[in-house]
This record gives C-alpha cells, sequence and structure tokens, in this order.
C-alpha cells in the first residue's frame, strides 16, 4: 500500500531525529495515532487514502523541525522506568522460557514421578520457580510503567506482591498456598490495569483475569484440602504450578512477539 | 490570529481543554480550532511539546489506551493542574477587565 507508507516514512524520518531519545518508541506512537487520526478523519469525509496522508502529514509539520520540538522537553521517565518499559519484550520473553522450564522441574522437585526424588531436585526447582516469580514481576512492572508512565503507588503494590511470592517459592516453593496467590494478585491487579492499555492483547487479558484468580484460590483450597483430609496431594500442587505456568507463558511469549513486531514494522527505528 | 500572539497563552488554553476529561492531541487540537471558530489553528507537531511541557511541570499526567485499536496517549489534568487553571483564568480575566477598562476610558478610534 503506497498510502499508508506515506506516514510510515515520514515516522521513519521522524525517529532518526530523535535518536538518543529512550522513549523514543512512546513518542512515535503518539505521533503515529495522531497521524491516523487526522487522516481517517479526512478519509471519512470522502478525500482519498493519499492525499488524506499528505494533508495529516502537511498540518503536522515538517519531520526534522518536528524532531526539534519534540525532543526540545526532556522526557519525563527516570532511568528505571525507561528501562522496564524499553524491555518489556525481552524480559518477557525470559520469564516464558523460565516459567517452561521450572515447570518441569517442579515435575520432578514437587513429586515423585519417576521413584528417584532428591531434595536437589526440590530445591532447583524452588529456585527456577523463584526466579521465574521474579521475572514475571519485572513484565508486571513494565506493563505498569507503560500504562501510567510513572511509578505509581499500585505498580509499586504489584512489585512488591510479585517479589513477596518470588521470595516465598525461595523459601518455601511447596508451600503454594504462600506464594501462588500473591502471584496470583499482581497478575490479576495488573491485567484489570491492563485492559485499558495496549501492552499484551485483550483475549489475554482476558484469560488471565479469569485463570490467575482462579488459580490463586484453588492453591488455597488444595492446601486445606491436604490438610484436613491428609490426602496426598502433590500432584494437584504441581498441576496448580505448572497450569499457571502454561497460562504465563502463552500470555508472556505473545507480549514478547507483539513488542518484537511493533519494533520491526518501524515504529522504533533502529539507532 | 497571529500564532506569535496565540503561544503565549498556549498553556491556559490547553490546560482549560484538557480539563474537560481525558484526551489525546489530536483532540485538544481539534477542540482548540472548534471552540475558536478556526482562528486558533496551528501546526500540530507543536502541541505536542506544550503537552509533555505541561506533564513534565507536573500539570498533566497521562496515560495509554488501546480503545481505538493503536496506541493513544490520554492526557488528564494533575490536581495541581486544576490548581493552576483556576489560578490563570482568574489572572486572565482579571488582564481582560484591566486591558477593557483601559481601553473604555480612551475610546480607540480617538485622535489626541
Amino acid at each position: 500500500m503506497a498510502a499508508d507508507s506515506l506516514i510510515d516514512e515520514y515516522l521513519q524520518v521522524l525517529g532518526t531525529g530523535m535518536r538518543g531519545r529512550r522513549d523514543r518508541a512512546d513518542l512515535l506512537d503518539e505521533v503515529a495515532d495522531h497521524l491516523h487520526s487526522a487522516a481517517e478523519r479526512l478519509e471519512a469525509v470522502g478525500v482519498d487514502p493519499e492525499t488524506a496522508q499528505r494533508r495529516a502529514l502537511a498540518r503536522f509539520g515538517e519531520p526534522r523541525l518536528v524532531a526539534g520540538l519534540l525532543t526540545s522537553v526532556p522526557s519525563k521517565g527516570n532511568l528505571v522506568t525507561l528501562f522496564f518499559s524499553r524491555h518489556l519484550g525481552a524480559t518477557a520473553a525470559l520469564a516464558a522460557v523460565l516459567w517452561a522450564v521450572a515447570s518441569v522441574a517442579a515435575l520432578y522437585g514437587f513429586t515423585d514421578v519417576d521413584g528417584a526424588w532428591t531434595s536437589d531436585r526440590y530445591l532447583l526447582s524452588a529456585m527456577l520457580i523463584s526466579a521465574a516469580c521474579l521475572v514475571t514481576t519485572a513484565v508486571l512492572v513494565g506493563m505498569n510503567l507503560r500504562a501510567t508512565g510513572a511509578f505509581d503507588g499500585s505498580t509499586i503494590a504489584i512489585a512488591a506482591l510479585g517479589v513477596l511470592s518470588a521470595a516465598a517459592a525461595l523459601v518455601l516453593a511447596w508451600a503454594i498456598i504462600f506464594w501462588l496467590p500473591l502471584l496470583a494478585a499482581a497478575v490479576t491487579w495488573t491485567m484489570a490495569r491492563a485492559r485499558r492499555s495496549h501492552a499484551g492483547s485483550r483475549t489475554f487479558v482476558l484469560v488471565l483475569l479469569v485463570a490467575a484468580p482462579l488459580i490463586g484460590i484453588a492453591s488455597i483450597a488444595v492446601t486445606l484440602l491436604g490438610q484436613f483430609a491428609e490426602a496426598n496431594l502433590e500432584f494437584a500442587g504441581w498441576a496448580l504450578v505448572a497450569g499457571m505456568g502454561a497460562v504465563l507463558i502463552a500470555a508472556l511469549a505473545d507480549l514478547a512477539v507483539r513488542l518484537a513486531r511493533r519494533v520491526s514494522r518501524g515504529h522504533a527505528v533502529p539507532a | 490570529m497571529n500564532s506569535e500572539a496565540l503561544k503565549g497563552h498556549l498553556d491556559l488554553l490547553v490546560l482549560a481543554i484538557v480539563s474537560g476529561g481525558p484526551l489525546h492531541g489530536y483532540g485538544v487540537i481539534e477542540r482548540l480550532r472548534d471552540r475558536s471558530g478556526g482562528s486558533f489553528d496551528l501546526a500540530e507537531g507543536t502541541v505536542y511539546p506544550v503537552l509533555h511541557r505541561l506533564e513534565r511541570a507536573g500539570l498533566l499526567q497521562h496515560e495509554w489506551s488501546d480503545s481505538s485499536g493503536r496506541r493513544r496517549k490520554l492526557y488528564a489534568l494533575t490536581a495541581q493542574g486544576q490548581a493552576r487553571l483556576v489560578e490563570q483564568r482568574q489572572g486572565w480575566r482579571e488582564f481582560v477587565d484591566a486591558v477593557d477598562s483601559v481601553l473604555r476610558r480612551n475610546p480607540w478610534p480617538q485622535t489626541a
């Protein structure tokens, strides 16, 4: 589509004029939304797509000039904010891998599936689960920051829940009643906020909004059941960890792929 | 309308427009144009530095939304921005009243 590339070309030039800005992707997204809105408005009154884009671009201003104006105001976010936001895709991919490894490790660490359980296996699975919780927390923080642009009270509370879950998982991984509900709460809270923001897909946000609380509640129920019924529920415990892992892997992979695609589409021009 | 004359008052105008509820940059520009009957029609790219500066000053805050199918940055007034708007609105009225009364006492097309 030739018409579509006019705005893309403009964004490319604008992007090169904003090299060195860590929040360049955000700046470009904001301008892209403006230009597409303006072009769509013109198309709605019968202007052909190419002319609509040309007019929208002309009204916006010469790209080098605009880049200069936009970069004249220092970015608001501090380095930490920008770090979480910028590396969200890579962090999500890492978290997905960690959950995959941790889910398998937990099968051998939580249950005696092959009759050769050792405490080392358990310790390894605990460390992997803790690491997965910690990196997932970094993703949740990144999503919150992208949506709000700053560390607000809710973001700090979500980060605290996530870090607590990672700490609890390291010490008491077998006691899923301690760490799984904490992680589920952090995920649910973030998804409730993410429903309005862009990071992640609508489908996965909804899936997590339903699945995370259910798994959190189930992990409490299974533990209590195990206490009172004295049933051996180690497989049930593992299933919940793996279930949480599976849902998170799907959502995290989706997030990582979306962010990678957005970068390669030219919204963030390589420096 | 001379765009230089507009520049000095852009902060107040943008704050007033955003006070109506969360709005993206395009919406701010549109409303500025519509409410001024087309008089305030500026190079659209120049509104963003104003929004970013006001946010940096703590008068605006933003949130990203994707209700339009695109990532969209929506600005809203902070409590500080609300206070500044009230203060600047008051200042503007006093200024306009003072100019008015000067002009009235000395009818303008008067030759000395």
